[in-house]
């Protein structure tokens, strides 16, 4: 456990210095001023110097969160103002073996660094200048954090970011448990919790971390690490699928490679046949084959085209180019009509899906209003007469609830129909589509031998400008068969990577062994704290409803609790819940990481009315709050009644009388908030 | 309550397997859809009418629409997947080139819709409809208002619903209602 006992800020103005010191006792500590006195300037040094600046939406290094005096102008006693020159912020920390830190951080000056003065728990002294912020916690020897977290006995852990990546609990994630600033933080609970860092349950994890549920955590970690891999592996399925049917699409073949799914149908899916398998068993189309019959013809008009002998009589050459391309252009309009059925078809039957989609829909609420009995019209009878009137007077007719079962029944096979229609329309679609793009290839090449034998003189350069054109086209198809069967090859090198990385995931240890005695704890302090802090919607009758769910929100019953009791019970549940958390992981049962000390800057504040003050001095008065095995420190405003009434239960109350928290460093027994006049436990 | 005319067909497959025969009767194929269904079209016009129906002028608490459009809005509210062509329809009108493309079944295939004559027939006989003294309006009290609620809050008929309330931002002529 770690308790804070210091507080420092130092200030070097145009008027000369100035400084003003609060000094804790363990246990509960009450500081009192009114406002203006200077509260926030000693309560932002405590994040200050653990750089923890982020807290307040700061960037690294920012420290113009400080109240003014503190980096630029200071309103002095005698009316005057003073520039700051430069100014320091110190917090002392002790450890339970009493090995103490003092932590200096320069608020105006070089605000990147941060002293770090060590005393270890034999009285050795070391001095270092530790990084603030930058490589905070990578940096094993200049880093601030990786120093906290060792001097704390904060093991490092890691967390699961929604990009992906690994990364760090940070003292960021951690202090609104134990920090509740006055602006932000009594907003809700861990409002100030850092969500920027993309960390996944980041603020389940902090309060797993405090109450050392850190086995809890590295199975959450394990389970998210997996389920990042596993989103990761199906992105990549989905990737791979779309490029291989993008591939088939344009070959116009139909066949079924989906990347949709579990990551175990996909693996069951992609490893029972190969892709060449899928393309022959799906669409007939072997590609060796292919290419070997492409190869033959080649060589056969290559040797037509070297030795073939030439009749000169012949003068079929151009008849037959031009034959061939009139074939094409007549195949090229067949397919277009065929194209322009298809699609007419399909949207066609889209149409209907969706009226039967609609006809269903219907069927099923008319089914329910039938036998619900819902919004059934009471008896209907003439208004005059009272004879019940009968539908089949106005032609019309009411169905049993099993012919409607049945229409329904139609409806759904009808559904399935279309359905399995539409599919088999698409995959034409698709088919022709191709078929109409190589048909359209053929007759550019066949136009072009037309245009070529046209313009070739004499029978011979006829003949011989047809068998080289029509070479060319074979060659081409030569050429487009070997780089589809490439890309194939190229497509099943990545889903034979993609099925051995699926394989090599495994199942993760989920054990959270550690986690229900440390939540029970937890939840039954909340339960403690929340009646002591006179929360308006818990009592000891309904208090055993009180529990955690998942997300460690404090629920009643089915009902949250943020959501119950007046407005300003809101403060009370988050002030609650901060103690709550530290006294469960002080219990020597469970002994928690949480730091042992917990900072409450101005619960008043939030709602300044009578009766919230009241139930907050009650709390302070009751033993739940003065006998903590925590050190809590509360910052507030109360009036000289409330003070003696405090004092009088014996709670370390420090009223501060000064005008300013800053003094001139003769005077700083006005501004020294050790607890003077003020009777100890 | 009209007898089920499954039960003859299903009478009739008897009949003709006691011949020998081996009759296969697919019930679902058989039954009238629940387009034809009582209760639907009660409630479809329940909430045709609650969400088109406008106070009318001279009777405090009534709320009354014309007869022919209420025609309209459920002949419409049905078929969901026609309010698409009714706004170009409406958007058409005053566009004579615009207006040849619109379809001629759809104009005019609401007014053949005999089911509901029928349907008002019977509300205004069980008291839940009147017709009015113009002759062109109904009005209806509370309890079609209640059906609807009744309907709402069991969350029945939405994409009908849905359609009504899409409706109400189409301008809806006295030519479209004629069918021209």
């Amino acid at each position: 456990m770690i308790q804070l006992r210091e507080v420092q800020v130092r200030v070097q103005s145009e008027a000369g210095p100035l400084e003003g010191r609060h000094v804790f006792r363990p246990g509960l500590n009450v500081i009192c001023a009114r406002n203006a006195f200077g509260k926030s300037l000693s309560v932002n040094a405590i994040p200050w110097c653990l750089g923890l600046e982020v807290l307040f939406g700061r960037p690294n290094n920012d420290s113009t969160f400080f109240p003014l005096a503190a980096h630029s102008r200071i309103d002095l006693p005698d009316g005057t103002a003073a520039r700051v020159l430069s100014s320091e912020a110190s917090i002392l920390l002790e450890r339970d073996d009493k090995a103490r830190i003092l932590l200096s951080r320069a608020i105006k000056g070089d605000t990147t660094t941060v002293r770090v003065e060590e005393t270890n728990s034999g009285g050795v002294k070391t001095s270092s200048k530790l990084m603030a912020r930058s490589q905070a916690m990578q940096d094993e020897h200049g880093g601030l954090q990786r120093f906290l977290f060792d001097w704390f006995r904060w093991p490092r852990q890691k967390v699961m970011t929604f990009k992906g990546t690994e990364v760090d609990v940070y003292a960021e994630n951690l202090a609104p448990l134990f920090f509740i600033e006055q602006q932000h933080g009594w907003g809700d609970l861990q409002a100030t919790q850092i969500g920027r860092y993309a960390q996944q349950q980041i603020a389940e994890v902090s309060v797993e971390y405090l109450l050392g549920a850190l086995q809890a955590i590295r199975s959450r970690f394990e389970k998210n690490r997996l389920q990042s891999m596993e989103s990761a592996l199906r992105e990549r399925a989905r990737n791979i699928s779309e490029r291989i049917q993008s591939l088939f699409q344009k070959q116009g073949w139909a066949v079924e490679w989906s990347g949709d799914g579990s990551i175990r149908g996909i693996e069951a899916h992609w490893s029972s046949r190969s892709l060449m398998t899928a393309i022959v068993q799906d669409t007939k189309v072997d590609l060796a084959a292919e290419r070997t019959r492409f190869t033959e013809q080649a060589a056969s008009l290559r040797s037509e085209l070297t030795k073939g002998r030439i009749d000169l009589s012949s003068v079929s050459a151009p008849a037959g180019a031009s034959q061939r391309a009139i074939d094409l252009k007549q195949r090229r309009h067949e397919l277009n009509t065929e194209l322009h059925r298809l699609k007419g078809q399909l949207d066609q039957g889209r149409e209907v899906a969706h009226s039967l989609e609609h006809r269903l829909q219907a069927s099923e609420d008319v089914l329910r209003l039938v036998t619900s009995g819902v919004g059934r019209l009471a008896e209907v009878e003439c208004p005059t007469c009272h004879r019940h009137l009968v539908p089949d007077d106005f032609a019309l007719a009411a169905q049993s609830a099993e012919s409607i079962e049945a229409h329904i029944a139609a409806l759904k096979r009808d559904l399935e129909l279309m359905s399995r229609n539409g599919t088999s329309l698409e995959r034409a679609l698709i088919k022709t589509h191709a078929e109409a793009e190589r048909v359209d290839a053929d007759l550019r090449d066949a136009e072009r031998a037309l245009q070529i034998v046209n313009e070739a003189v004499g029978p011979a350069r006829e003949q011989i400008a047809a068998v080289a054109a029509r070479l060319t086209t074979v060659e081409r198809a030569i050429d487009r068969v070997a780089q589809t069967a490439a890309d194939i090859q190229a497509f099943q090198g990545e889903v034979d990577h993609w099925l051995g990385e699926a394989r090599g995931l495994r199942q993760v240890d989920t054990s959270t062994a550690d986690l229900p005695k440390r939540v029970a704890a937890f939840t039954e302090a909340l339960r403690n704290y929340l009646m002591a802090w006179g929360h308006s919607a818990i009592n000891p009758d309904n208090s055993a409803e009180l529990h955690l769910d998942e997300r460690y929100d404090p629920y009643l019953g089915a009902l949250r609790v943020k959501a119950l009791g007046s407005a300003s019970d809101g403060a009370r549940l988050i002030a609650a819940y901060t103690l709550a958390l530290a006294a469960a992981s002080a219990q020597p049962s469970i002994r928690g990481l949480h730091p042992g000390f917990v900072i409450l800057d101005e619960p008043l504040q939030q709602n300044p009315d009578k009766e919230h003050r009241k139930l907050f001095l009650a709390f302070l008065h009751k033993h739940l709050a003065q006998d903590a095995q925590f050190q809590t420190v509360i910052f507030t405003s109360l009036d000289e009644s409330e003070i003696k009434s405090l004092q009088r239960q014996k709670i370390t109350v420090s009223p501060l009388h000064a005008k300013h928290f800053l003094q001139p460093p003769s005077g700083t027994a006005g501004a020294e908030a050790s607890p003077s006049g003020v009777s100890e436990k | 309550m009209a007898p089920d005319r499954t039960a003859a067909l299903s009478e009739l497959a008897l009949l003709l397997q006691n011949s020998g025969a081996t009759p296969v009767v697919r019930r679902g194929r058989v039954v009238p859809s629940v387009v034809y269904d009582l209760r639907y079209r009660v409630a479809i016009t329940a909430c045709a009418f609650t969400r088109h129906a406008r106070p009318h002028p001279g009777m405090s608490k009534a709320i009354s629409i014309r007869s022919d459009k209420l025609k309209f809005l459920q002949f419409i509210a049905i078929r969901p997947w026609l309010v698409g062509p009714v706004r170009e329809w409406s958007r058409a009108k005053g566009d004579a080139q615009r207006s040849m493309w619109t379809s001629d079944r759809l104009k005019r295939g609401f007014i053949g819709d005999t089911m509901h004559d029928h349907i008002v027939d019977y509300l205004v006989a069980a008291g839940l409809l009147a017709r009015m003294a113009n002759g062109t309006h109904l009005t209806g009290g509370a309890a079609l208002q209640n059906l609807t609620a009744d309907i709402v809050r069991e969350d029945l008929f939405v994409s009908e619903r849905v359609a009504l309330d899409e409706l109400s931002e189409i301008t809806v002529t006295n030519e479209m209602l004629e069918g021209l």
